[in-house]
């Protein structure tokens, strides 16, 4: 794990009120992290650009600009361009893992997550995206 | 009055008269016209074909007198049938056995008889005479007696000949009958299948198309015109081919109607199929396919409202669910005893809901064949492990220990490996619920049938009695209503086994008895050219 980034800012980008609040507090009380949010796509690409988090955390599923416009978006601004991206989505048939890393994410982690093993969880998939 | 005595084969001669089919029938004219040449003959004025029943003699044919019959106490033909010549009384006033007898001192007043019997098949059994009667005493000439001789053969001819003819008579009757039953029988069949607007298949039990009539609507099979003499493994779509091949081997094996549904794309819009397959003959079956696209319509509807109600149950279950467990871990600040608990019984709770949801959603897309299973070739024991390693946190807090058992068939199974996982878990999770503390389940793998590979979960937990074998795989099946509550799970899981399994083309079944443990066992098919062994 001596690659491995050090975190110290997430963004959580969720259009569900509810989930945005409990993974939230999930990775600021289990994880320990300094937390942004965002409730769209289009706040997200504001909030990334203004707080420079170390890794993004992006609902597939939102209205106007779902998961894969946004991380698009994202790439196109150099200062947003090498933010690692996580897809958070209850999609994960291996063809649609396929297409989550087709389009640039650095791994998903499924839904519903589990607020207790969540900052974990975002570890092990930055651990794995950034191996050899 | 003398009664002539019994014949020495009186049983075997009565049954040669009753195979003679001649007793009580209607006058014919060949027996007729054979009297009468007596007569003439002899120049008597009574001749008769007299048949000498158990009780009686019956008059076949008759010239001189009335009656058809008489007791065979009084019958002259009763002492005639014991002579192997012909039988002759000269003159019946001075013969002690006939002289007292009611003919002789009544009507017709008989003085002469001369008869010769009539013997029929190779044992020569006299069934009857016949004979020449008169009202004087006199005697035949030796042409005369002669001619009632060749007469009597002429006699037993004609009654073989009759027979034959009778026999063949039936014969053709039975073959007509039977040809207009046939003819029938194929033009309710030719009826019933114009009629039908199903499409049907027959194929042979390898899975060769034998013969197909195209249903009314759209064909479900492409190209059905080329289909004779091919296999369905290679003009079916694969998954539909590995279903009927499936089914076609049960309703062999069976001899029951198997059905099968399934959705096809034809022509850019979504058509379901219901197919019945039933043997139509001891190596081939034919299967039945119709158009139900209406029906599943309705029934999608409602899996489609299932669904929906599901994933809207999930979500605010899931918020539940997590900020619960922030809760209760303290996340947001510390709780007061008996707070914490209530918080931990309502996060057990939504859990147990949410695995219920998961359940339904996860039974409704393979009812609904949306289930994509990733076929490769899976190595048995790396599942056994994988699962056995999964379970063992389950396992240890219930106080069973979980032991994988030798692999002794080292051929690979054609499978979707977390499928595979995922319904050995289903399956181990159930074997620990029912096991007594400090038991142990078995996860093994053996040879299956029809080259199969069988994974078995042995458990020592209280049985099941027969009755029930078949409706443990049914949906929210308990055996005990309180045992959702006392044993957790969601009476889900054997279902989506059987349709997991099923969907692999493999099979599940059980072997268990109260007081003896549960086997349960599913196969899968090994991946071709592995199943075999050198």
């Amino acid at each position: 794990m001596s690659g491995a980034r050090v975190i110290g800012k997430v963004l959580l980008v969720d259009d569900e009120p509810d989930i945005r609040r409990i993974g939230q507090l999930s990775l600021a009380r289990v994880g320990r992290w300094q937390v942004a949010v965002a409730a769209s796509g289009a706040e997200a690409l504001e909030v990334a650009a203004r707080e420079r988090p170390d890794v993004i955390l992006l609902d597939v599923m939102m209205p106007v600009d779902d998961g894969p416009t946004t991380l698009a978006r994202l790439r196109e601004r150099p200062d947003t361009a090498d933010i690692p991206v996580i897809f958070m989505t209850a999609k994960v048939l291996p063809h649609e893992l396929q297409r989550w890393r087709e389009l640039g994410a650095a791994g998903t982690i499924p839904k519903p997550f589990d607020p207790m093993t969540l900052p974990d969880e975002v570890r092990r998939v930055l651990a794995a995206a950034e191996a050899p | 009055m003398i009664p002539a005595p019994l014949h020495p084969r009186e049983d075997a001669r009565l049954q040669a008269l009753a195979d003679a089919e001649l007793l009580d029938t209607p006058p014919e004219a060949m027996f007729d016209d054979i009297v009468h040449l007596a007569s003439y003959i002899c120049g008597t004025p009574i001749a008769l074909i007299s048949l000498v029943d158990r009780e009686r003699q019956w008059f076949k044919a008759r010239t001189g007198i009335d009656g058809h019959e008489s007791t065979r106490d009084v019958a002259f033909c009763a002492h005639a049938i014991l002579d192997n010549g012909l039988f002759e009384v000269q003159d019946a006033h001075t013969d002690p056995r006939f002289a007292d007898n009611p003919f002789v001192t009544g009507a017709p007043f008989v003085r002469f008889y001369a008869g010769v019997p009539l013997t029929v098949g190779d044992d020569a059994l006299p069934i009857g005479t016949l004979c020449a009667l008169d009202r004087r005493p006199r005697r035949l000439t030796p042409e005369q007696t002669e001619a009632m001789q060749a007469l009597a053969r002429q006699v037993v001819r004609n009654i073989e000949v009759r027979k034959a003819a009778l026999r063949t008579k039936a014969l053709n009757d039975e073959l007509q009958r039977a040809a207009a039953a046939l003819g029938t029988s194929e033009a309710r069949l030719q009826a019933l299948l114009a009629a039908n607007p199903d499409g049907m298949v027959r194929v042979a039990r390898d899975g060769t198309v034998l013969d197909r009539k195209l249903s009314r609507d759209r064909a479900i099979l492409p190209d059905a015109q080329h289909m004779i003499g091919q296999n369905v493994a290679d003009c079916f779509p694969p998954r539909l081919a590995r279903l009927f091949l499936q089914q076609l081997e049960r309703a062999l094996a069976s001899d029951t109607v198997q059905t099968l549904e399934l959705q096809e794309t034809v022509d850019g819009r979504a058509c379901d199929k219901e197919l019945r397959i039933v043997a139509s003959g001891p190596h081939e079956a034919l299967a039945l396919i119709r158009d139900v696209t209406e029906r599943k319509l309705g029934e999608r509807a409602k899996d489609a409202f299932v669904a929906t109600v599901s994933h809207e149950l999930r979500t605010p279950l899931t918020s539940i669910r997590g900020s619960l467990s922030l809760l209760e871990h303290g996340m947001v600040g510390p709780l007061p005893e008996e707070a914490l608990e209530m918080v931990q019984i309502s996060r057990t709770n939504a859990e147990r809901l949410l695995l219920v949801i998961n359940d339904i959603l996860d039974l409704e897309k393979l009812s609904a064949g949306q289930i994509d299973l990733s076929l490769r070739p899976v190595d048995p024991p790396r599942v056994l492990a994988s699962a056995a390693e999964s379970i063992r946190g389950m396992a240890a807090q219930a106080g069973v220990e979980v032991v994988v058992g030798e692999c002794p068939v080292g051929a690979p199974v054609l499978a979707d490996e977390a499928r595979v996982i995922q319904i050995l878990n289903n399956l181990l999770s159930n074997a620990i619920k029912f096991s007594p503390r400090g038991s142990r389940v078995d996860l093994s793998v053996e040879a299956g049938s029809c080259g199969r590979l069988r994974f078995c979960v042995t458990d020592h937990g209280p049985g099941i009695a027969r009755e029930h074998h078949a409706r443990v795989f049914e949906r929210f099946h308990q055996l005990d209503a309180s045992d959702s509550r006392k044993r957790g799970g969601t009476g889900l899981g054997l279902a989506i086994v059987k349709s997991l399994v099923e969907e692999h083309g493999g099979v599940v079944g059980l072997d268990s008895a109260p007081g003896h443990g549960s086997k349960f066992w599913f196969e899968l098919p090994c991946c071709r050219g592995g199943g075999e062994r050198p």
